[in-house]
């Protein structure tokens, strides 16, 4: 167990055994310079963490741009990395990047799905191919609002525990590779961005340390944090182990939520995107407010504005109200029960979730114990 | 103890000199991956830096040397080796345990990374199965709603299966099973090669050379060593023998091989997994329509049998009271619908007309298409009676006389001629009509009629006390407001001197026209507030009617759609999903001529169609085929349609249900509510039977036609010879140049050749006689009148083009039964067809009917036609009456028995009685609505059809080829050395010069 002690101690012999490597001691050198200079705010740049890193580090600031940034870098390592690394059977191939390939199929299989079926349809028959159309339209709206379903899943436990346990599911660390073990020459891997809660079993609740601390309380700055949102009032000393067993907690109840969730939020999105309230308005028409009213040459100021509102209520939230109700109301008996059990369902799942998590991650919902062994134990009330 | 962690590979620090001398031993080992240019550098670069270089581990030492002390638990890891059904066994077994991962995680925060990851797959597949139950709510049809799930299944099963597909050749090659499993100490169930940096050794220790995980025991009987399976699979990969540590060696190549396997999987399952379920979704698309469409079918059969059973029941009990019909067929009202009902009869026994108004519209739209609309609102005015107007002196009644008074005058003043308008003094012309003392004395002047006194009267007048008018006094009322307002307009006090008489002249009318205006104005005005008296009971009967009516013509409905309905997966629509593209594919299209036809206009379509019936009718080998793979087709595709209609029209002989229905239901009308509601109920039912018998010769006609074309192509050469010479007769032309003037002045073979090319023409495009002349305009330029001054022409054609089969076809079908339905068929067609040609044709309509050489030839000497009139008219019989029906019957077995008529009954009136049943009128219908797909049409629906599944077809094969291509590929080049991976071994007792 990593305690305040121990880290002191890594500290302390950093600067010695560091001290042995030239190239560690290079780079830590540019790191002190450049933490100098950033120290107020801490918020570096991607390149930072892609280049001047030598050991695991989180990614302060975790900004929106910030993890764009991230996944876009996730996204283009597929083909350009792991692909490559995979197919050569690199021997230090880990089993994250086989989880980023597995992503891969779930990119490119819908719409290979629905290129498949748009394929089919007749289409040298104009009356069909306006039908067929439709139906395409309604697939790609499932596809656009399944992937909408999903994130609001996920956004709504991030929230939660955000608010409520100060515990950042999203908060992403990047992981040093060593570049002197690593072998791979052309396809190197330069660092690899994770998230430090997203295992239950290996969280890297060393990365909330502040390593730089020098008192018990700067070192758990970050701790003292979470346990005012646990409701843990501790010993700045302890109060790391503490958390530690609720964090785990709640990332396993907050993940086992968002992948539920994520089940009735993608069903309510499809059931959605297949309503008639879309077929009022065009896809051609919105493309061209878009690329012509908005985008276009020539267009004032002001029509940009408006059209950019039509594009937006107009296209996308007028229709999406109104799939809504349409969804809820359904067309026939069975769709009717459908549509009304789903909504029912998604929200009741939403609110036990919520409750659940709020009620029961919660420090209070539990009596801690201290052994003699200074060992923290949890014990159900 | 040294020796064991001796026995453990390590990557080690060494420290190494980077001067070019001294090289120590452990940098004489040093692989040869690391001792290229690169490391050199590095080593240039810091030479201080120790450098980690990988040390083999050495063998274990003796047994006696054995760690005594703490050990770490013995592993209870082991493989998983499953047959297919056990491994679906341990899915759905493995599913439960999710569930409980779930629980524990979502409600107890309980659970780690691998029951995290599990909870997401059950998600993933109860999200998708969410998907697909509401999408399968919101499709109208069992298959569409089926297909939601079976696609559902194929994409999961299709995800399932591939890594399995690629693992298979992987494994014959390289004895790695990459999608093998194990259960760990904790018994989670892990693929072996799941992290590349986590492999388990240990758990192939006791493997039989199959796999199959051993006990000790059980091993150490079979083998000597442990590990024999890590040695079979060593030699598959070619990993030397006589190297140390060869099964870590052989471990570190199979994980290569299932990283090179695992990622080959991920970067081809986003294409094969839809692929593949597209595929197999196609594939089980067939059977699950023939499934659904049989059961569909025989479940409504199953229904309609029953209806008939209780019809039938009920017929022979005589019983035509409503109520106990409809508990009889157990139809009910709905409460919704009674309460409205019970509300607008609350009442009692009188209605206003606004109230009755209302009654019957809500008959009206409960039963709205029903068709019997104006019967029921016949039976209901024939249930209430109407009262006299009730009529009282209000407010409302003086101000309405005012109100009539002053529209009638302006409307009239209007329509005057200016003259007599500028004859008539100023204060007529904006004459408001009668003023409120007026009407109050012509009111008091009408209650003084009813024997009311003076006094009393001008009290009810001026001071509106309400007072119900008597029926008289409606009459006075009248006339004194006409002659009143009309009174000012009277020539004697307008008439002016210096004026001529003749300009009031048209006043005269004026004033008669004023006072009918007002009269009916008054009339109209009385007659609402006339009220109904209605039987409560009567009502209730008449709804009840409605709605048993009703209820059974939608059980009807309900074998319709499923049967001869043109909708959606209906056995109608499923034979025509089928057949075209069939036809297609017997006549042999190639893919260029599919192209032509589907994308381009009918004129081309029809050009590469005559092109290719040409083409078949020369080759009878091809010809016989042809014929007899269409004909069979045709077949499967019309008994089906044919077997639906039976059920419900019945045969010639017997009846079907919806011919009971109709006449049960119309005995209940006339035994409930007379003659009136039964005629119109006929009517309703016959307009249904000859739908039905409409939509099936349409049927036949869409199937058969493109056999007669071929027939024709094949006789066109002969046929267009006897037109030219033979007339519509059978005799031989006498008048050529009267008969067929647009040929008059061509030599023979320009004749020969334009009609040729003409009835190829019209035998391929519409079938229809606007057509027919368009198509005369183009063919033969210069007779733009076309043919409609040759029905001559129109005959001698249609007599082709709708005439019997050639014996030629009839033989290569070979089932007379079936001829003889398609000649028939054409039969009627042309009776249909010619009425259209008589429309054009007009001054022959009267002396050219469909059938009349046919009946003209039974009442002479030809009786072999007597069946086939007898069999058109038959068919005909559900649009004749009863009474008419057996007349015509009586008069063809007359004629055929050379019988007498009755006296005073002449041959020609008979013959024009018999005709006028046999007529196939239908001239309320489009004439597309009268005849079946024409060819041209038939064959681009099927070409697009086809060529959008050609498409599919292309994309989807295409997609499989070129993904199996390059994973054949990829895994030929798999456990190779490469850029990644450099092979160096250290061998035991390294014989001078042996290579690997």
């Amino acid at each position: 167990m990593v305690t305040v002690s121990t880290i002191q101690n890594v500290q302390s012999n950093n600067a010695v055994s560091s001290g042995s490597l030239p190239v560690a001691v290079k780079v830590s050198s540019a790191q002190s310079f450049k933490a100098g200079k950033k120290q107020d705010t801490e918020n570096h740049s991607l390149s930072y963490y892609k280049n001047d890193i030598h050991e695991d580090e989180l990614v302060k600031k975790n900004t929106l741009a910030k993890r764009i940034g991230i996944n876009i870098e996730k996204t283009l390592d597929i083909p350009l990395i792991h692909f490559p690394r995979g197919l050569g059977g690199a021997p230090d191939y880990t089993f994250f990047e086989f989880l980023q390939t597995a992503k891969f199929p779930y990119y490119i299989g819908g719409p290979i799905l629905a290129a498949l079926f748009y394929a089919g349809v007749k289409k040298d028959n104009f009356r069909s191919a306006g039908a067929a159309q439709k139906v395409a339209k309604h697939m790609a709206l499932g596809v656009g609002l399944y992937y909408v379903g999903a994130a609001l899943a996920k956004s709504i436990i991030n929230n939660t525990v955000k608010l409520s346990r100060g515990v950042d599911l999203k908060q992403p660390y990047a992981k040093y590779i060593s570049k002197s073990s690593h072998k791979s020459g052309f396809f190197t891997k330069d660092v690899e961005f994770h998230t430090a809660f997203e295992s239950a079993d290996f969280t890297r609740v060393d990365l909330l340390y502040n390593k730089k601390g020098r008192t018990p309380e700067e070192i758990n700055e970050n701790y003292i944090e979470y346990g005012k949102k646990y409701g843990i009032k501790e010993d700045a000393n302890n109060i790391d182990s503490t958390i530690k067993p609720l964090i785990k907690k709640t990332i396993v109840m907050a993940r086992a939520w968002q992948y539920a969730l994520t089940a009735f939020f993608v069903t309510l999105g499809v059931g959605m995107a297949n309503q008639p309230a879309w077929d009022k308005t065009s896809s051609e028409g919105f493309k061209k407010t878009i690329t012509e009213g908005i985008f276009g040459k020539g267009v004032k100021a002001k029509d940009r504005l408006h059209n950019a509102k039509v594009a937006v209520y107009d296209y996308m939230l007028k229709p999406f109200g109104k799939s809504f109700t349409e969804f809820w109301k359904g067309h026939s008996k069975g769709s009717s029960i459908a549509g009304k059990s789903v909504i029912l369902a998604t929200a009741a799942a939403t609110l036990t979730a919520i409750g659940l998590l709020l009620t029961q991650t919660s420090a209070k919902g539990h009596k801690l114990e201290t052994t003699g062994n200074n060992n923290i134990k949890e014990v159900q009330k | 103890m040294g020796s064991l962690i001796q026995s453990i590979p390590v990557y080690k620090p060494q420290t190494t000199q980077s001067s070019a001398s001294g090289v120590t031993s452990a940098a004489q080992t040093t692989p040869q991956h690391l001792s290229g240019q690169p490391f050199q550098d590095i080593k240039n670069q810091f030479p201080q830096t120790q450098v980690y270089t990988y040390i083999p581990a050495k063998p274990l030492g003796d047994p006696h040397n054995k760690p005594i002390g703490v050990r770490p638990q013995p592993s209870k890891a082991r493989l998983v080796h499953e047959n297919f059904l056990q491994s679906i066994g341990s899915t759905i077994k493995s599913y439960g345990d999710y569930a409980k991962y779930f629980y524990n995680a979502a409600f107890k925060g309980e659970g780690k990374d691998y029951n995290v990851g599990k909870i997401n797959d059950l998600s993933i597949r109860a999200g998708s199965l969410g998907i697909a139950a509401v999408l399968a709510t919101s499709k109208m049809f069992p298959f569409a709603k089926g297909m939601e799930f079976v696609g559902l299944g194929t994409w999961f099963a299709s995800m399932a299966i591939w890594p399995h597909i690629l693992g298979a050749p992987i494994k014959a090659l390289y004895g790695v099973n990459i999608n093998k499993e194990y259960i760990d100490s904790e018994g989670r169930r892990k693929y072996v090669y799941e992290d590349n940096q986590y492999r388990p050794m240990d758990i192939y220790r006791y493997a039989d050379l199959n796999g199959k995980p051993l006990t000790p025991e059980e091993y150490y009987k079979k083998y000597d060593k442990e590990y024999v399976y890590l040695d079979k699979m060593g030699d598959k990969l070619g990993v030397p023998r006589n190297i140390k540590n060869r099964n870590e060696a052989t471990m570190n190549r199979a994980n290569q091989v299932a990283v090179q396997g695992k990622t080959l999987w991920m970067m081809t399952a986003g294409v094969m997994t839809p692929v593949v379920s597209s595929i197999a979704a196609d594939a089980l698309q067939t059977p699950l329509k023939n499934y659904l469409e049989k059961t569909r079918y025989n479940n409504a059969e199953k229904k309609l049998k029953n209806l008939e059973r209780q019809i039938d029941s009920l017929n022979n009990s005589g019983n035509r009271n409503i109520e106990s019909i409809m508990t009889a067929l157990n139809i009910k009202v709905n409460p919704k619908d009674q309460a409205v009902l019970d509300n607008m009869l609350k009442d009692g026994s009188t209605l206003s007309p606004e109230q009755f108004e209302q009654l019957q519209d809500f008959i009206d739209t409960k039963f709205f298409g029903s068709g019997y609309k104006t019967s029921l609102s016949a039976a209901m005015r024939k249930g209430a009676d109407m009262t006299e107007p009730k009529v009282f002196v209000t407010k409302e009644l003086k101000e309405t006389l005012a109100k009539i008074s002053s529209e009638s005058v302006k409307e009239l003043l209007e329509k005057l001629p200016e003259t007599t308008r500028a004859a008539l003094p100023k204060s007529l012309l904006e004459s408001k009509g009668l003023n409120e003392q007026q009407i109050n004395e012509i009111l008091k002047g009408v209650l003084m009629t009813e024997g009311i006194s003076e006094q009393r009267s001008g009290q009810i007048a001026f001071e509106n006390i309400t007072h119900q008018l008597g029926y008289n006094s409606l009459n006075g009322l009248m006339q004194a407001v006409t002659q009143k307002t009309i009174e000012p307009f009277s020539y004697s006090k307008v008439y002016d001197k210096n004026k001529k008489p003749h300009e009031y002249a048209p006043l005269h009318n004026f004033n008669r026209v004023l006072k009918d205006t007002i009269n009916k104005k008054l009339q109209a005005y009385f007659d609402t507030k006339r009220y109904f008296v209605v039987d409560k009971n009567e009502m209730q009967k008449i709804f009840n009617f409605a709605l048993t009516n009703n209820e059974l013509q939608n059980k009807l409905k309900e074998f319709e759609r499923t049967s001869i309905q043109n909708i959606s997966e209906s056995m109608t629509a499923i034979n025509w999903e089928r057949v075209p593209k069939k036809y297609l594919k017997t006549m042999g299209f190639n893919e260029g001529e599919i192209v032509l036809l589907a994308t381009q206009d009918a004129t081309t379509a029809s050009k590469v169609l005559s092109k290719k019936f040409t083409q078949i009718a020369q080759d009878p080998e091809k010809y016989k085929k042809v014929i007899e793979e269409m004909a069979k087709y045709a077949k499967t595709a019309i008994s089906k349609e044919e077997k639906a209609v039976i059920q419900l029209i019945g045969t010639p002989d017997t009846k079907g249900i919806l011919v009971k229905i109709k006449e049960f239901m119309e005995s209940v009308a006339d035994s409930n509510f007379g003659y009136e509601t039964k005629k119109e109920l006929t009517s309703h039912y016959r307009l249904r039977i000859n739908e039905i018998q409409r939509k099936l010769k349409n049927t036949i006609d869409s199937y058969v036609r493109p056999i007669k074309a071929l027939d024709l192509f094949k006789e066109l050469k002969n046929d267009v010879k006897h037109i030219l010479d033979f007339g519509s007769d059978g005799k031989e032309r006498t008048n050529f140049n009267r008969d067929l003037y647009p040929f008059a002045n061509m030599s023979r073979e320009k004749q020969i050749e334009s009609l040729e090319t003409y009835m190829k023409d019209i035998i391929l495009q519409k079938n229809d006689i606007n057509s027919w002349t368009t198509k005369m305009e183009t063919e033969l330029p210069g007779s733009k009148q076309g043919m409609k001054h040759s029905l001559e022409f129109v005959r001698s054609i249609a007599n082709k083009i709708f005439g019997p089969l050639s014996g030629d076809t009839a033989a290569a079908i070979n089932d007379p039964q079936f001829v003889d339905m398609c000649d028939f068929n054409n039969r009627l067609m042309r009776g249909t067809f010619l009425r259209i040609e008589n429309k054009l044709l007009k001054k022959y309509t009267t002396q050219y009917n469909v059938f009349y050489d046919l009946v003209d030839k039974l009442a002479g000497d030809d009786k072999s036609v007597y069946d086939l009139l007898v069999r058109i008219l038959k068919e005909k019989r559900f649009m004749l009456s009863e009474g008419d029906f057996h007349n015509c019957m009586n008069l063809l077995n007359t004629f055929k028995n050379n019988g007498h008529l009755a006296p005073d009954y002449k041959v020609d009136d008979a013959k024009k009685f018999v005709n006028a049943c046999l007529d196939m009128n239908m001239s309320n219908r489009a004439i597309s609505q009268i005849s079946g797909k024409n060819i041209t049409d038939y064959f681009i629906n099927a070409a697009q059809e086809t060529r959008a599944r050609n498409k599919w077809t292309k994309l989807v094969y295409g997609l499989l080829g070129g993904t199996i291509a390059i994973s054949a590929l990829t895994i030929a080049l798999m456990g190779k050395e490469n850029h990644f991976n450099k092979y160096n071994y250290e061998y035991i007792n390294t014989p001078e010069g042996a290579g690997k």
